[in-house]
């Protein structure tokens, strides 16, 4: 196997990692691991949501 | 910013029925905690970056289906409430159960909701623990139904202390048919006969059951049938003064609205 070859492997293997990460459409939805919750009763996780159907809005308050 | 009343509704509408928002901003959580209230958000807010969930410009939302999978992505505004219920479809309610391998049986029975059959098996399996661990996890499962079946009486209390008896006949119908077998099962049908017998109650429960059939023809695509059902009941002098028979009538405006 060539170097440049390897490198090139190497790369495309990292950037299938980094997509398979990200949100997408038909994918396992990555866990929201916040700093903080706010506005819950009780103390939450992620895990504890599994099996209901979620929406994760990212916004500010500006 | 402009999304929270839209998204206030979605939490009020589905959020009984399985579906959760969660903002996440990476404000300062004072900062946003005051805003909450400002702005009377009903839904959870995470104070983080969730770098995964990728956008170039925000607001931005992803859609999780029940199953983990991310169902749909794009502007909140643009989210169709049949997204939603589409997603909500394959949902059940109730707790979710990670258990070890050595009671992988009883996990998958109770996160199909047979709690009766799951509850057996984790008995069986603590009759002779092989693993410390494992007999600790099964009893920590045991624990969590007993107290998921005791919440949801209490729910049924408050449904019914609300006058919304379809929701609370919903969860005595729920539980009866996940502890099949179990003493819960018997104390549900047992309060379903009590409130069907009580003067008090009689007739709401009536209505309500005949509101959960409509709402059974209409997740069916059974609009007409579902119309018929409700018609008949918000025409009946006997329920003139019934708090259900507001709820009747609401679902029967609702369905003709779109027939």
């Amino acid at each position: 196997m060539s170097r440049s070859f390897g490198l090139a492997l190497a790369a495309l293997l990292a950037s299938q990692a980094e997509i398979s990460a990200a949100a997408a459409v038909g994918e396992k939805a990555p866990a929201v691991e916040p700093k903080e919750w706010l506005n819950s009763k009780a103390a939450i996780t992620w895990s504890q949501l599994k099996g209901r159907v979620i929406l994760v809005e990212k916004w500010a308050t500006w | 910013m402009q999304s929270i009343p839209h998204l206030n509704e979605l939490n009020t509408k589905f959020g009984k029925k399985g579906f959760t928002i969660v903002g996440v901003t990476n404000e300062p959580s004072a900062k946003v905690s005051t805003f909450i209230t400002e702005k009377s958000i009903s839904y959870l807010i995470a104070i983080g970056d969730a770098p995964e969930y990728r956008t170039n410009g925000i607001p931005h939302a992803w859609l999780v289906g029940g199953d983990g999978k991310v169902a749909w992505e794009g502007h909140p505004a643009s989210l169709a409430e049949a997204k939603i219920e589409e997603a909500l479809k394959s949902v059940r309610l109730g707790p979710h159960f990670e258990l070890p391998k050595s009671l992988k049986k009883a996990e998958l029975l109770l996160n199909n909701q047979r709690y009766a059959d799951g509850i057996k098996e984790l008995e069986k399996y603590l009759t002779k623990p092989k693993d410390e661990a494992d007999a600790a996890k099964a009893t920590e499962a045991l624990a969590s139904i007993t107290g998921y079946a005791k919440t949801t009486l209490e729910e049924v209390d408050a449904k019914v202390g609300e006058g919304l008896y379809h929701d609370a006949l919903g969860k005595l119908q729920g539980l009866e048919k996940s502890f099949k077998g179990h003493d819960v099962a018997k104390q549900a049908k047992d309060k379903t006969k009590a409130l069907e017998s009580d003067a008090a109650h009689k007739d709401e429960m009536a209505i309500a059951e005949d509101v959960l059939k409509a709402q059974a023809y209409l997740d069916a695509g059974g609009g007409r049938q579902a119309a018929a059902i409700l018609k008949k009941v918000t025409g009946n002098k006997r329920y003139e003064n019934a708090k259900m028979r507001k709820v009747a009538e609401e679902l029967f405006q609702e369905i003709v609205a779109k027939l």
